[in-house]
């Protein structure tokens, strides 16, 4: 308080208008600047500070060399910098030569995964067709078969089979029996009939 | 509360108190050292910028501080110092002499925001910019931070006879400008 009277009676003597005017800032200051200027402060010295440090460090090795200027000594071509370019290489692929034995190793395993393939479906298709050799039964005339059978040999076939083998799940046991009672009341001149409208060649009637 | 400036620098030099110590520095003279040198540069920005840079040399040469002087004086010293290099690179950068940059300044305070020339308070901030800059320091920290001349001195590493003899120009020379504007 003392330092600030004496400042105001300084003042008065010097220049009297000037102590009377209002001491406080006209300028404003924005909104919240301290606010966060200590936090900033501290974030900014310690950023410059760890640039320093390289300096420091040399400084602890060889101090000498802190002293020496870092400004390059060479002499640079006149404009230089600008008309520097860089010409980029077009960038070419490079073709590896693959190993010999690499080489044949690939090529071996490509046959034998082919050759799988072949006899794998070369299998497959043969096993189908051998259950049906169509040319074999082709040339088969049933006609002719069944006129060189005797009528003792139909008859003894037909009464071996005297029910339907037939094994179906779906079929109903009642209908089976059924169709064999119809089977048995249907006389001989009643079957030739039906062969005759069928196309069928009957068989010679034997007495 | 803010701490004893001898128990700062102390904890300043302890690495675990280091970050700490500096915070509380910074909050205590933040705002006195920015209207310090807002008063010089007149802009926010630039004052900001200068300000920055003050307290990042602080931090840099806190470690060595010898307390051979009060650490407000070494803080005054640095940022003064601040203040008249950017003044200085503004110089070098304008082709305009002197009396130019005078002007320069004095137009910086009128373009503020809330510049009224009818008020003592504008014209004593335009009258303020028509000294030259080390005038305008000795005057801004004995009128606005009431310095002693002997403080004043190791801030400006000037004698206390000379810094008197600055201060009584600075304010006559103020005076005559209100007095005419």
């Amino acid at each position: 308080m003392n330092q600030q009277n004496t400042i105001v009676e300084e003042l008065k003597l010097i220049a009297p208008s000037v102590a009377s005017i209002n001491k406080k800032m006209p300028q404003q200051l924005p909104i919240g600047y301290f606010e966060t200027f200590t936090e900033k402060i501290l974030l900014l010295a310690k950023q410059q500070s760890d640039g320093l440090n390289a300096g420091n460090e040399l400084n602890d090795i060889a101090p000498l060399l802190n002293q020496i200027s870092r400004k390059p000594i060479q002499s640079l071509p006149q404009g230089y910098f600008e008309s520097f370019n860089v010409d980029l290489p077009k960038q070419q692929s490079t073709v590896v030569k693959m190993p010999f034995i690499r080489k044949w190793m690939s090529y071996s395993s490509a046959a034998i995964v082919a050759g799988i393939l072949v006899t794998a479906g070369f299998l497959y298709t043969n096993k189908n067709n051998q259950s049906f050799d169509f040319d074999q039964y082709n040339k088969i005339n049933i006609s002719t078969a069944l006129n060189n059978i005797s009528e003792e040999e139909l008859v003894n076939y037909l009464n071996g089979a005297s029910s339907l083998n037939v094994n179906h799940g779906w079929l109903d046991p009642e209908l089976i029996n059924e169709i064999e009672g119809n089977f048995r009341n249907i006389g001989d001149d009643e079957m030739l009939q039906y062969l005759n409208e069928n196309g069928e060649k009957p068989i010679k009637k034997t007495s | 509360m803010f701490i004893e400036d001898q128990a700062l620098v102390v904890q300043f030099k302890s690495a675990s108190t280091k970050d700490a110590a500096y915070t509380s520095l910074v909050k205590k003279y933040q705002e006195k050292l920015y209207w310090h040198i807002r008063r010089m540069v007149v802009e926010h920005e630039d004052a900001n910028d200068v300000l920055q840079n003050t307290f990042i040399k602080v931090w840099n040469g806190l470690d060595s501080f010898r307390e051979d002087s009060q650490l407000y004086t070494w803080l005054y010293r640095i940022a003064t110092n601040e203040c008249l290099t950017f003044i200085d690179q503004i110089k070098r950068k304008s082709v305009v002499n002197f009396d130019d940059i005078a002007e320069d300044f004095s137009n910086k305070v009128k373009a503020d925001a809330n510049f009224d020339a009818n008020r003592l308070e504008w014209k004593l901030q335009v009258a303020i910019q028509q000294l030259p800059e080390k005038q305008r320091v000795v005057f801004n920290l004995r009128y606005y931070d009431e310095m002693p001349y002997e403080e004043m001195s190791k801030v400006l590493d000037t004698s206390v006879g000379a810094l008197k003899a600055s201060y009584h120009h600075a304010a006559k020379k103020i005076e005559e400008f209100i007095k005419n504007s």
